[in-house]
């Protein structure tokens, strides 16, 4: 490669050298020079120069102000920002006024004061008085965006920042601006709420206070709160985040941009989900079940020795069935505890994982930049992984071509081409890696269904290397985490249990089929790591203090009844981990924005057969997949509830055609005696041959399927 | 007969992006409903494959589609520069007084909707009307009564 070929500029005296292509804004930073900017926001597309707040003077060019945001450094151009121009000082003055002319200034008041641009720059920039002693205009307020977002319209600047996210980012295109010139407003369409996976991102994104948070609205000052950097524990992107808290409470989530990652977007269900914190039903004590007296709260003391007995009652008969949403030191402690302690070595996996696509390793951010987009596995990606849709998205707004059938030719004339399977079939990423092998592919990734399955598999095989055969029938099997409780397999697998010892932060998921019920925190509260669906380790840190010691507290103390070494600091659990699984890296150099491991070389050989999605004769394949807004969390975070699906059934273009259906119509799915009715919804994004429904409208549809209008 | 989804799909396959057929669905839209109401908005954004939300934006753009029901007739004063100058904005008046409204409301008999526009391309024969989107050009306050009385007598 060529080195990137530079200019140099001069901006207020001081000559830079930037890369070919860079913004202004940017060129003026690496001068150390702050342009002051509204509506500028480079993740949201080209700049639109909608504020004004921006303007430089600069040579050559037309012989009055311009918006510096909109032009890229040239070679030779001389630019003159407030500090050095009084012309541009002057136009900087008069937009400022110019904005305030309709802004209430009601700072004190306002959730975004403190930490508000358009606050911020006031106070450095602009006449720091007004000549405008009429009445400022007013709107009913706040209107409810959504149950999550409130606007305050006479705030709004106007920069379009937020529908520029909805448009052109997400591409949900529900938040817009309608009319025209002053009269412009920020709405949705009549009284409907902005319900799109990612609609949080506009709080973060308004440069004011006119977009703000519901669950965040009066909570607190910036002066009182802290930042806790940590990872989001939801799914298996692990966006960076930010937990503001505030005397001891978790009061929002923001994102923390990690450009190889998220990209500084968050989906809502990673946002808001945090208020099951404070659950209702959060088990704060340990639950016995007594007999003839039906349950009883036990002190901890009490719940390790019931604990205690039933391991040992259980002579080595046990099961432990994982979540994929314990941590790495967690799921480790608990099978050193029970592998090395009990000879337990049989444990009931969320999912299948495999560590081989570490070959074809790239950071998210790649898919960004890749020609050719694979999209395979036909679940929707959006409902798993949200923030890789938005990847994927970008990539398309680019020019890569987002196939969501495999075209081998298009893949293999590729100079870039990236592989995203989501759905059945993929055997953990080890098909995936397979077809990756046989395509030659830059990247693939496999998006698994848990938001740390991965790291739960492998801290599971390092805590132990022997194995031994299923028990049967099963003497205890120990439930670990909520979404095993959820799991109806979990379920089954208890029934057969002639004890069952469940960990849970809920009431409602452990209550009455558990004879012993530990109480669980969530990844909010913990310190540890996850694994993401790129194979990055992630640091998670406790951002509150949970009202029940952690899991690794009281695992270790059991541990010692075993005579098993475990440490109760995860730092130290992890060194255990580390040395024989990533290669020794110790706790404290993970980081706050973790590096991706290098691609390991392609693996020797890996055998295995075709992609196998169950094969459906003739007519369409029914794909169900669980909802993003779901699970144990999102069930308990009532403002997330009407984002729950829509009941739609998605459909590819083309078989909507051959079948004459119609964008928005009713149409009938049946297959062996059953049916539903719902909304027919086309999609690009979809192959031919299948139709999606969620799990909460697909009732007992079978894979074969059948649509009638 | 071709509906009007069939109709918005033909548009549409002229255009790279489907999108680019917003305007000229509008207008069928208004056409077939009289006006944008919410219903017509989602009926076109379906035809579209886009939400209605984008849809409004675009509508509440143009002068020429109408998100509220209109008269039968739709009186538009241009209010820009050129007419202001030569008071354009009594000519408004005149029209709300001889027709009893304001500007922006219709008439009770449904007769009769008044608006302000934009400018309307006759900046030289200020001030201009637009009379059911016929022009009538260098309009005084004077000339109004004659013009209401002639949309209400029905020609
Ligand atoms: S609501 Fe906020 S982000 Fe949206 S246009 Fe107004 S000021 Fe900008
Ligand atoms: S995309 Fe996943 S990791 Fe990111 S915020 Fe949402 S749930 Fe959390
Ligand atoms: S930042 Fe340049 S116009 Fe808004």
């Amino acid at each position: 490669m060529s080195a990137t070929e530079t200019v140099t500029l001069t901006i207020d005296g001081v000559a830079v050298e930037v890369p070919k292509g860079t913004g202004l804004v940017e060129a003026a930073l690496a001068a150390g020079i702050e342009i002051p900017v509204f509506c500028y926001e480079p993740r949201l597309g080209p700049a639109v120069g909608a504020c004004r707040m921006c303007l430089c003077q600069i040579e050559p060019g037309p012989p009055k102000p311009q918006a510096a945001c909109t032009l890229t450094a040239q070679d030779g151009m001389v630019v003159r920002t407030a500090l050095t121009s009084a012309v541009a000082a002057d136009a900087q003055n008069a937009t400022l006024e110019f904005i305030l002319v309709n802004h209430p200034l009601d700072c004190p008041v306002c959730d975004k004061g403190g930490e508000c641009p358009l606050q911020d720059l006031t106070f450095r920039y602009g006449p720091g008085n007004t000549r405008m002693t009429f009445p400022k205009r007013t709107f009913e307020k706040p209107i409810p965006v959504s149950p999550l977002i409130a606007l305050d319209r006479e705030r709004c600047i106007l920069c379009y920042r937020c529908t520029r996210f909805s448009e052109g980012v997400a591409e949900d295109g529900q938040l817009v601006a309608v009319d025209r010139g002053a009269g412009t407003m920020i709405a949705t369409f009549g009284d409907e709420p902005y319900r799109a996976p990612f609609s949080g991102n506009v709080i973060e994104l308004c440069p004011v206070g006119a977009l703000t948070s519901t669950t965040y609205r009066f909570e607190a000052r910036p002066w009182e709160i802290l930042d806790v950097p940590t990872v989001c524990g939801m799914c298996p992107v692990g966006c960076n985040v930010n937990a503001t808290t505030r005397e001891g409470n978790v009061k929002r989530i923001l994102s923390r941009n990690h450009p190889e990652v998220d990209d500084g977007w968050l989906c809502d269900k990673g946002r808001f989900s945090y208020a099951h914190l404070h659950a209702e039903d959060r088990v704060c004590d340990p639950i016995l079940r007594v007999r003839r007296r039906g349950f009883e709260e036990v002190s901890w003391e009490r719940a390790l020795d019931e604990a205690e007995r039933l391991l040992r009652e259980a002579n080595g008969r046990i099961v432990t069935a994982l979540s994929g949403s314990e941590t790495i030191e967690e799921a480790y402690a608990l099978g050193k505890l029970l592998r090395r302690g009990l000879g337990a070595h049989t444990a009931f996996f969320p999912e299948e994982s495999s560590d081989a696509l570490d070959a074809f390793r790239v950071p998210l951010s790649a898919i960004r930049d890749a020609d050719v987009v694979a999209v395979l596995g036909d679940a929707p990606v959006v409902e798993r992984a949200p923030i890789v849709e938005l990847w994927i998205k970008e990539a398309r707004r680019r020019g890569a071509r987002v196939l969501y059938e495999l075209d081998e030719e298009a893949v293999r004339g590729a100079e870039t081409a990236i592989l995203v399977w989501c759905g059945p079939g993929g055997h953990g990423g080890a098909t995936v890696a397979v077809l990756a092998q046989r395509l030659g592919l830059s990247g693939a990734f496999y998006i698994p269904e848990t938001a740390n399955g991965r790291g739960v598999c492998d801290a599971w095989s390092c805590s132990d290397d022997a194995e031994s055969a299923s028990p049967d029938p099963i003497g205890l099997l120990i439930v670990s985490g909520d979404e095993a409780a959820a799991n109806p397999d979990v379920r089954a697998l208890a029934e057969k249990a002639e004890r069952v010892l469940v960990i849970s932060m809920f009431q409602g998921l452990a209550a009455g089929w558990a004879d012993l019920v530990l109480p669980g925190t969530s990844y909010l509260e913990r310190d540890g790591t996850y694994i993401n669906l790129e194979g990055r380790v992630q640091r998670l840190r406790r951002t509150v203090i949970p009202p029940v010691p952690d899991e690794l507290a009281w695992i270790s103390k059991l541990a010692e009844r075993f005579d098993v070494e475990l440490s109760p600091y995860p730092a130290l659990v992890f060194e255990e981990v580390s040395a024989i699984a990533f290669g020794g890296i110790p706790f404290g150099e993970i980081g706050e924005r973790s590096p991706l491991p290098a691609a390991t070389g392609a693996s020797a050989q890996i055998e295995l057969g075709e992609a196998d999605g169950p094969a459906v004769d003739g007519g369409l394949r029914l794909v169900r997949y669980r909802p993003l807004f779901s699970g144990p969390a999102v069930e308990r975070v009532h403002e997330l509830d009407f984002q729950r699906p829509q009941p739609e059934a998605e459909l590819s273009e083309e078989d909507a055609r051959s079948l004459g259906v119609r964008n928005g119509e009713e149409i009938t799915i049946r297959s062996n005696g059953t049916s539903v009715r719902l909304r027919a919804r086309l999609s690009r994004e979809l192959r031919p041959g299948v139709v999606r429904v969620s799990d909460d409208f697909a009732g007992e549809l079978k894979p074969a399927v059948e649509i009638s209008k | 007969m071709s509906t009007y989804y069939e109709e918005v799909q033909e548009i549409k396959a002229q255009y790279p992006d489907g999108r680019s057929a917003a305007l000229p669905a509008l207008r069928l839209a208004q056409e077939k409903h009289g006006y944008l109401s919410p219903e017509a908005l989602r009926e076109c954004a379906d035809a579209l494959g886009t939400t209605p939300a984008l849809c409004e934006a675009v509508a509440s753009f143009y002068d020429m589609l109408h998100l509220a029901p209109t008269g039968r007739h739709i009186v538009e004063v241009c209010t820009n520069v050129s007419c202001a100058l030569v008071g354009a904005q009594q000519v408004l008046e005149s029209f709300e007084q001889e027709l009893g409204i304001r500007a922006g409301e219709t008439t009770d008999d449904g007769e009769v909707t008044l608006r302000p526009i934009e400018c309307l391309g006759g900046c030289g024969w200020a001030t201009v009307v637009s009379i059911d989107h016929h022009y009538r050009t260098h309009v005084k306050p004077a000339d109004v009564p004659a013009i209401v009385q002639e949309l209400r007598s029905g020609e």
